[in-house]
């Protein structure tokens, strides 16, 4: 993309002032979207990202400069800018780029802008069809696609060059049933780390029914009745629950600190010994993976949790200075418009040894989360609340009638130590993760899982 | 290439290429950031940011393509996936670009020219103020000081010419507190257009407190409560639901308000305005992203509701104007309808004097989870909320971990009491809300 001389010659303006590290990241993003909603294609859109920054540390000070201008003089004026942030001498030099060899462990076999638009488009067309379709009471769909192909360039002055490619595609599937006076939604948003081949490995029509059936599912539900009570959360997108619980709480960027409730805990027990729990950004053609994390460190599959024992965090390389701990792949970033930091990648409860029915059989009174929603977590406190897409009750050992309207609430710490049983079915489900570094693809995972005991919020 | 020279030549290459008409929305900014840790800088970011997009009519169709680059190359890349998007799109409305109307002047104090040194000094100020506050404040997890100026371009073939440039400056503080093993977090922000009008001093004391008084804090037994929804919670609840004002969706069925203008649909004490000319709020602006003039209106008066909020795109299949409210959220994004300062108009009871009328009510200081608790398209929510239990007229115990759940439209028919505290709050996605504290009837709070 740009010549390595000048490269250089940015890291070098940027150590002038006495930074000990400095970095440049550069990317380029192109970006297909379409939205379909009330019976129309209402927006198709296409743009190019584009855009550098230049990250200069000092100790365990971090600043950061960007820019779309990336021609020399704009690179040199944001590492000019930056370096203004520090008003010591230069005593480091950078070192000369050895490009980083890796092999490509996400193979892409259609790109998107080998495809036309009007092919996006008519896939677009066919889930929206099928949900639409699904029932009389499903009286609007949205499905909105997206793919990016982002290249992303990344150098530092200890002489680290690395280069990495991330396509990635997604469609999400928004279902609204209605009877008149009353309406509920059902969502699902599968994405992969693929081209257009994403579809020969994704069934889009179980997706788009699955999000129809959910709305028509909780259209004729019961309000949830609010309580204490043991909760089973079913595999896949239930994985969020560790995802903002616990796993916000097991990044550097929280850990470093000691702002963690985690901080401090490597060796001690922070699970009950059924679970252990891995970040893995290896995973080929995952939605959370790529070959090389936003500061040039391959990706790597990480143990945070085994058998109930914290054993590692996630960690980037400015927060590895002050835990003194090397990073771990996982420092990255939504774009060129942030400094990288220690964010998830793929992260998943491990599978156990019980069979679903065992799981539901063994509980006699409870909730059955079929499918979560979002959630949010307070990192100091580790309050957590997630809303529940599609639950049932359990009643002497089987699922019961449907309930909407749920909300589970706790602590993280908690939780992790309430998880009684572990199911064989793991699997992954896909989101957006917000956090300081911007918003970032992540799949979150687990099999089925039960809690002892949870604060359940309903409407009754 | 230059900026006026690349819109000039887009249009040129885009009249060749078939386009009946087209609109470019410019965007650029200088933002600056600092973050401050035990007294010393901890992140420091200087960001020059710049996009442009293209809306393009072909065929009687809208398609968009934007860019962060302004070569040559990338004026071809503009109009070829324009015309290839618009190609796409199916519409019963044929899209319209606006040819302008009379702009009213907003007036700003607008100032974020500051030295950088000043805002080091202010950030570090509050760290510190806040670390001496009080000892059972453990640490400063965020203590930041950010301004951003810019600048917003709209030309288009019809003629329009519009710019407007802004300015916003935002202080955010979060503290811990810690007794025993007991740790609470609190936190307070100031945006506003006026960097001078931060009170430091008044952020760190509110983030202080909240953090100190909800040591101790316990979950309240299951029932129905009175509730006060303090002043931030209330304008949180309303960003959520707002868009049960867009036209779009009660045209797309997504509110169930299709069909109730001017019935009434709340309390007579609630009036909402949406108000684009509200002092010092970094949304104010006097014309929105489709180049059509800006101006302030009662959404619901006396608890009647008297309009839905348009882009020109609603508005025609309405039949009706804009009312100045399409947005995007950057020019990568397309046009959707969106409020632009949107708020609870303040009544005349104090929060104080409130509490003390109130023999057991629940105040409710913060609601989490709203992105995914709460469902705008049915107006049912179940949320994580934090607060504090009143008996007898005085506060008696912090709360927490418990959930309230209820439902917008029916929160609306059942507030007794609109206060007099009005604030505005942190923006959320495209607009910008605020509220004073508001009484609800009762709420399901489900906790131990």
């Amino acid at each position: 993309m740009i010549e390595k001389s000048i490269l250089q010659e940015v890291l070098n303006e940027a150590l002038k002032t006495g930074g000990d590290f400095a970095e440049i990241y550069i990317e380029q993003n192109d970006l297909n979207t379409a939205y379909m909603t009330d019976g129309k294609v209402e927006s198709v859109l296409s743009g190019k990202d584009y855009g550098a920054g230049v990250r200069i540390l000092s100790g365990f000070k971090c600043i950061y400069a960007y820019t779309n201008d990336l021609s020399r003089e704009g690179l040199l004026k944001i590492a000019r800018d930056a370096s203004y942030a520090l008003t010591g001498v230069k005593n480091v030099e950078s070192r000369d780029f050895i490009k980083l060899d890796y092999t490509n462990a996400h193979p892409i076999s259609i790109v998107p802008s080998a495809v036309d638009i009007s092919k996006k488009v008519s896939k677009v067309k066919e889930a929206y069809t099928i949900a639409k379709s699904y029932s009389s009471e499903i009286v609007q769909v949205s499905v909105r696609y997206v793919d990016n192909d982002k290249k992303v360039l990344i150098a530092n002055s200890e002489g680290l060059f690395a280069e990495d490619r991330r396509i990635r595609t997604r469609m999400a599937i928004e279902a609204v049933a209605s009877d008149g006076n009353e309406n509920q939604t059902g969502f699902f948003g599968p994405g992969r780390l693929m081209g257009f081949e994403f579809f020969d490995n994704v069934d889009i029509e179980w997706h788009a029914k699955e999000a129809a059936r959910i709305a028509v599912t909780m259209l004729h539900a019961d309000l949830c009745p609010s309580g204490v009570m043991p909760v089973v959360i079913d595999n896949g997108f239930g994985g969020v629950i560790f995802h903002e619980a616990c796993g916000h709480s097991l990044e550097a960027t929280s850990v470093a600190k000691g702002h963690s409730v985690f901080s401090g805990k490597l060796g001690q027990r922070i699970a009950s010994e059924v679970v252990t729990a891995i970040d893995d950004g290896t995973i080929q053609n995952a939605w959370g993976s790529s070959n090389i994390d936003d500061e040039g460190h391959p990706t790597q599959r990480n143990v945070l949790i085994e058998n109930g024992i914290l054993k590692g965090y996630m960690i980037d390389m400015l927060n590895g200075r002050r835990m003194n701990m090397k990073p771990t792949g996982n420092s990255r970033r939504e774009s060129y418009k942030y400094a990288p930091t220690s964010r998830m990648t793929n992260t998943f409860i491990a599978k156990g040894d019980k069979t679903p029915e065992e799981i539901i059989k063994s509980t006699e009174y409870g909730l059955y989360a079929k499918y979560m929603g979002g959630g949010s977590v307070n990192p100091v406190t580790g309050d957590f609340n997630f809303a529940v897409n599609e639950a049932y009750l359990i009643k002497d050992g089987k699922i019961d009638r449907p309930v909407r309207g749920a909300t589970l609430i706790g602590k993280g710490s908690e939780v992790l130590l309430d998880i009684d049983m572990v199911g064989n079915n793991l699997e992954l489900g896909q989101g957006m993760c917000g956090s300081v570094s911007g918003s970032v693809p992540a799949n979150v995972g687990q099999p089925m899982i039960r809690v002892k005991k949870m604060t359940v919020g309903g409407r009754r | 290439m230059e900026l006026n020279k690349f819109i000039e030549e887009l249009f040129r290459r885009g009249r060749e290429e078939g386009f009946s008409d087209m609109e470019v929305y410019y965007i650029d900014s200088d933002s600056f950031e600092v973050n401050i840790y035990n007294q010393e800088v901890d992140k420091y970011n200087v960001n020059k940011n710049k996009g442009i997009s293209l809306r393009a009519i072909y065929d009687g169709r809208l398609g968009y393509a934007y860019s962060e680059k302004f070569e040559e190359e990338d004026i071809e890349f503009l109009i070829k996936n324009a015309k290839n998007n618009a190609k796409e799109t199916q519409t019963d409305v044929l899209p319209e670009f606006y040819q302008g109307g009379k702009y009213k002047e907003i007036e700003q104090d607008v100032n974020v020219d500051i030295d950088a040194k000043k805002k080091i000094d202010d950030a570090m100020f509050m760290e510190k103020r806040a670390k001496e506050y009080d000892s059972r404040i453990d640490s400063v997890n965020y203590c930041l000081v950010e301004t951003t100026k810019g600048r917003r371009k709209i030309v288009n073939t019809k003629g329009l010419n519009l710019e407007e440039e802004g300015g916003v400056g935002v202080a955010y503080i979060a503290v811990v507190a810690k007794d025993k093993d007991d740790v609470k977090s609190g936190s307070s922000f100031k945006v506003t257009t006026n960097y001078n009008k931060i009170d430091f001093e008044k952020l760190v004391k509110e983030a202080c407190d909240e953090a100190i008084n909800s040591l101790g804090a316990e979950s309240i037994p299951s029932a129905k409560y009175k509730v006060i929804l303090r002043r931030d919670a209330a304008a949180t609840l309303l960003a959520t639901f707002s868009s049960i004002f867009s036209a779009d969706s009660v045209q797309k069925g997504f509110s169930l308000l299709k069909g109730k203008l001017n019935t009434k649909i709340a309390s007579d004490k609630i009036t909402i305005l949406d108000d684009p000319f509200l002092k010092d709020a970094p949304l104010s602006c006097s014309f929105d992203d489709e180049g059509v003039e800006t101006y302030t209106k009662e959404v619901i008066k006396d608890g009647v509701l008297k309009t839905f909020l348009y882009d020109i795109k609603t508005a025609k299949k309405d039949g009706v104007k804009s009312t100045g409210n399409g947005f995007k959220s950057t020019y990568k994004s397309p046009v959707v309808v969106a409020p632009t300062n949107m708020y609870i108009v303040k009544g005349t009871l104090g929060y104080e004097e409130a509490i003390k009328m109130q023999e057991k009510a629940l105040i409710i200081t913060s609601l989490q989870g709203l992105h995914s608790g709460a469902n705008p398209v049915s107006g049912d929510f179940s949320l994580a909320a934090e607060g504090y239990l009143v008996e007898d007229g005085k506060i008696t115990k912090p709360v927490e971990q418990i959930t309230v759940a209820g439902n917008f439209y029916n929160v609306l028919n059942e507030i007794e009491e609109v206060l007099s505290d009005f604030e505005l709050a942190l923006p959320v996605g495209l607009g910008s809300y605020g509220s004073p504290s508001i009484i609800i009837k009762e709420l399901n709070v489900s906790g131990k």
